[in-house]
């Protein structure tokens, strides 16, 4: 009897205990949250300078607007598993051609108008012939968008593709109210968790929470991002607690932020190697750098490494690399023996440009005189080159020059330059000579390959395929991989909620909070 | 005193059309396709294309100019490319932040200059004396990133007492517009003040020097008397002139300044747009500067009329 009445109380006991656990662990959880913090101000060292998505393409809005104020067609998390978003439902025919999308007709744009099968048609057919070349990619193969029903619209392709939908999570697929044309540089209006409230150019952007949409309330409701150029400037107001956050530092203030103790008071967030990456562009139109020695000869004489440690970034900050990231982090690998094509060897590299005949010749370089971040890169790379034995003269230029000089003239001006940006595997696909003529590199074989990989049916093969076009990409020599620029941010501690981009490179507001 | 008015305007017109045509010229040079600039690198030329002729530029370039001087003296300034907004809109946010900096400089400026300068000439034999003119050779040499940052890591991030930098403006908030205006006046203020230090000492020593001056101090007058009774209308001369080009050359401080702590004025709009090629915009702005420089060399002209009466003899 005892015994019995011993188990009893031990199994009492533990069931109290499990009970009292799971309570204090929901209790501390929800405790944890600061209920009465609503608002938060970050900062970000560029104004967009128009709130457009459709005709503006910079960093400094796509962080902002996609992943707050609008809604995709299709939501993709980490792993490019899709969801519901703005189509609560869709059906794919069994030949991979015809999408039917089910718009979920409860949602609402922050104008209270709600979200109708039209205004889908509208979004999708503004980024299918609006002028910014990555938006239209997914649309490659798209005949026809048309609203079928009230709340279904129907997309017919020419061809299966995977880019499609994966396109219609992010940018491309964007969905907005046909009345906002003409609106959107300083008020856009859409269906996502924000709205914005206060655009005043120079300043800063004021978000709001958008009481229209189907999304949870979020923890903060009312957000100012505050725009500080000077980023030196950006560091003494989150010093002075004026700012919150600095989602994204410019990598001329890394080597401060290492030694000024600035990662060990505030929260470091260091984003996946998706997106921002260096590269040496090799213009394969221009003599004599279409030489095919050239490329590949350069590309043995980088040591990406030394390059990665010239630049001081904090840990991890900045990885060598040499392929590619597809979009996501899924697949990106650090520089190795084993995913680099061409191997570090800058004597080899040197006898092989003797050989073509170009030892003698003196190459230009080309780097940006206003872009902080990479001019110590150039300078990088200039000794690298020169100390294989290369004759290299550095030719500075500021970025809108380069910008508008390297694609309008034919054949694209500057033989080798350093490039810095979001560049995907998609960017070097180039369909026909004549039209894509700006294009620096154009390969009808490495265009094929990732043509088939948009069409591949399994993702064993859609891998298979994008790996054999970075190895081509790498062999080609043409487009040479540096680095991956992580991206530093950094936080109050108690402000918590940073997740990784889905879209493209947006900050989720949405999933701030503060803590207690 | 009318002909000279007609002369000094009939310089304000040549002066405003040369210019005009060198900032037309100039803009166009410093290289960079707007368009390209305002899609972005991988638009295509289509579309480079397409806003090109929505913006004029395949016009010829002269009546690209006509079309400009026109729009600007009858007071429509454009839209922006880069933003989509018009310039007028853009200018009645930026122009009271430049303003508010600017008078908040010299106030400061003055202040400093001024009372410094004069005890500088006064007590110029003096430890004192020179103390205070090497102050202002530091003040002169000091750049404005440097003492701004200072300020900043000072008052703001030390004593948390005023921001380190942003705006808000005088209809939202009055009190705060002046804690966001304090830091950046003095950093922009310190050097102008040094500078005003260094002419008023100058000014002042010399006509300390001058005859009527020494005959006022032999008939009883103190030094501080005789200076602020005779002295400085006689000083006022050089000074007027210098000031005159000071509050012209404030926009070169304002660029750094307003940059600094982030302050959405006229200046750091230039820079913004003249790095994304805005042209219609960078051209109106830098237009509104001459235009603004000119009328501040006007007002110095006239005054100096006034002051000087052998000029109204001649």
């Amino acid at each position: 009897m005892g015994a019995k009445k011993r188990h009893i109380f031990k199994v009492l006991a533990l069931v109290i205990s499990v009970f009292t656990s799971v309570f204090w662990a929901g209790l501390s959880s929800a405790s944890s949250i600061d209920t009465k913090k609503t608002s938060m101000t970050l900062s970000m060292f560029q104004d967009p300078g128009r709130l457009d998505v459709v005709t503006q393409a910079a960093t400094s809005l796509i962080l902002w607007i996609p992943g707050n104020v609008y809604e995709p067609l299709v939501s993709f998390d980490s792993s490019d598993k899709p969801s519901p978003s703005v189509a609560k439902s869709w059906t794919v025919s069994p030949d991979g051609k015809t999408y039917k999308f089910e718009i979920d007709e409860s949602r609402k744009f922050s104008d209270g108008s709600k979200v109708t099968a039209a205004d889908v048609v509208y979004s999708l057919e503004q980024f299918k012939n609006g002028p910014i070349l990555a938006y239209k990619g997914p649309f490659a193969n798209v005949s026809t968008i048309k609203a079928t029903k009230k709340n279904e619209v129907t997309i017919v392709l020419t061809a299966r593709s995977r880019g499609f939908f994966r396109g219609m999570g992010t940018m491309a697929g964007l969905v907005m109210p046909a009345s906002s044309e003409g609106k959107r540089n300083s008020n856009p209006i859409g269906s996502g968790p924000y709205k914005v409230v206060d655009y005043k150019p120079g300043s800063h952007i004021q978000f709001e929470y958008n009481k229209r949409s189907s999304a949870k309330k979020p923890a903060i409701t009312s957000v100012k991002v505050r725009f500080i150029t000077d980023s030196p400037a950006s560091l003494l107001a989150l010093r002075a607690g004026e700012v919150d956050g600095l989602p994204i530092t410019s990598s001329s203030i890394w080597s401060r932020i290492s030694s000024e103790g600035y990662t060990k008071d505030f929260r470091k967030i260091l984003k996946p190697a998706s997106g921002e990456l260096h590269w040496l562009m090799v213009n394969q139109k221009l003599a004599p750098y279409n030489n095919p020695a050239f490329g590949k000869a350069i590309a043995k004489m980088i040591n990406r490494d030394t390059y990665v440690a010239g630049l001081g970034a904090p840990k991890g900050a900045m990885v060598p690399q040499c392929g590619w990231g597809i979009m996501t982090a899924r697949t990106f690998k650090p520089a190795s023996k084993e995913n680099c094509e061409i191997d570090y060897n800058p004597a080899q590299g040197m006898k092989e440009i003797v050989a073509a005949g170009l030892g003698d010749q003196v190459f230009e370089f080309v780097g940006l005189t206003d872009v902080p971040s990479l001019r110590l890169s150039a300078d990088l790379i200039t000794q690298q080159l020169q100390s294989a034995g290369l004759k290299v003269k550095r030719k500075d230029i500021p970025l809108a020059q380069y910008s508008s000089t390297i694609f309008n003239s034919r054949p694209p001006a500057y033989g080798l330059s350093l490039m810095g940006g979001s560049g995907t595997l998609a960017d070097f696909v180039c369909l026909d000579q004549q039209k894509y003529g700006y294009q620096t590199y154009c390969s009808p074989e490495y265009t094929k390959l990732m043509q088939r990989a948009d069409r591949a049916t399994s993702d064993a093969d859609y891998f298979k395929l994008i790996s054999e076009a970075n190895t081509l990409l790498q062999k080609d020599g043409v487009v040479i991989p540096l680095l991956a620029r992580t991206g530093l941010g950094l936080y109050n501690k108690k402000l918590m909620g940073w997740t990784p981009p889905t879209i493209r490179v947006e900050i989720r507001l949405s999933d701030f909070r503060w803590e207690k | 005193m009318s002909i000279f008015l007609f002369r000094r305007f009939l310089a304000f017109l040549v002066a405003f059309f040369l210019t005009s045509i060198l900032i037309f010229v100039l803009v166009r040079v410093i290289g960079g396709n707007p368009a390209t600039t305002l899609l972005g690198e991988y638009s295509t030329p289509e579309a480079v294309r397409e806003i090109e002729i929505q913006l004029g530029l395949d016009r010829p370039i002269v009546i690209q100019y006509f079309e400009w001087i026109i729009n600007l003296c009858s007071g429509d300034l454009g839209t922006s490319f880069r933003s989509g907004l018009e310039v007028n809109y853009l200018l009645a946010s930026a122009i009271p932040v430049s303003i508010s900096l600017s008078i908040g400089a010299l106030i400061v400026a003055v202040l400093i200059g001024f009372p410094l300068g004069i005890i500088s000439a006064v007590k110029s034999y003096r430890g004192s004396g020179t103390a205070l003119d090497f102050f202002s050779q530091i003040g002169v040499a000091m750049p404005i990133f440097w003492s701004g940052a200072l300020l900043s890591m000072f008052f703001g991030v030390r004593l948390g007492l005023l921001p380190t930098g942003g705006w808000v403006g005088w209809s939202e908030n009055y009190a705060q517009s002046l804690r966001h205006l304090v830091l950046p006046s003095i950093a922009l203020g310190i050097g102008i003040g040094s500078v005003i230090t260094r002419f008023v000492r100058t000014a002042v020593v010399e006509v300390m020097r001058q005859d009527y001056v020494r005959t006022g101090r032999a008939f009883g007058m103190s030094e501080y008397r005789a200076l602020f009774s005779i002295g400085l209308r006689n000083a006022s001369l050089p000074i007027v002139t210098v000031l005159g080009n000071i509050v012209s050359h404030l926009v070169g401080g304002t660029v750094i300044t307003e940059t600094l702590f982030s302050m959405p004025g006229l200046s750091r709009m230039i820079l913004d747009n003249v790095i994304s090629r805005d042209i219609l915009v960078v051209q109106n702005l830098v237009m509104i500067i001459v235009v603004y420089i000119l009328i501040v060399n006007f007002i110095v002209d006239i005054s100096y009329f006034s002051l000087d009466k052998r000029l109204r003899v001649k």
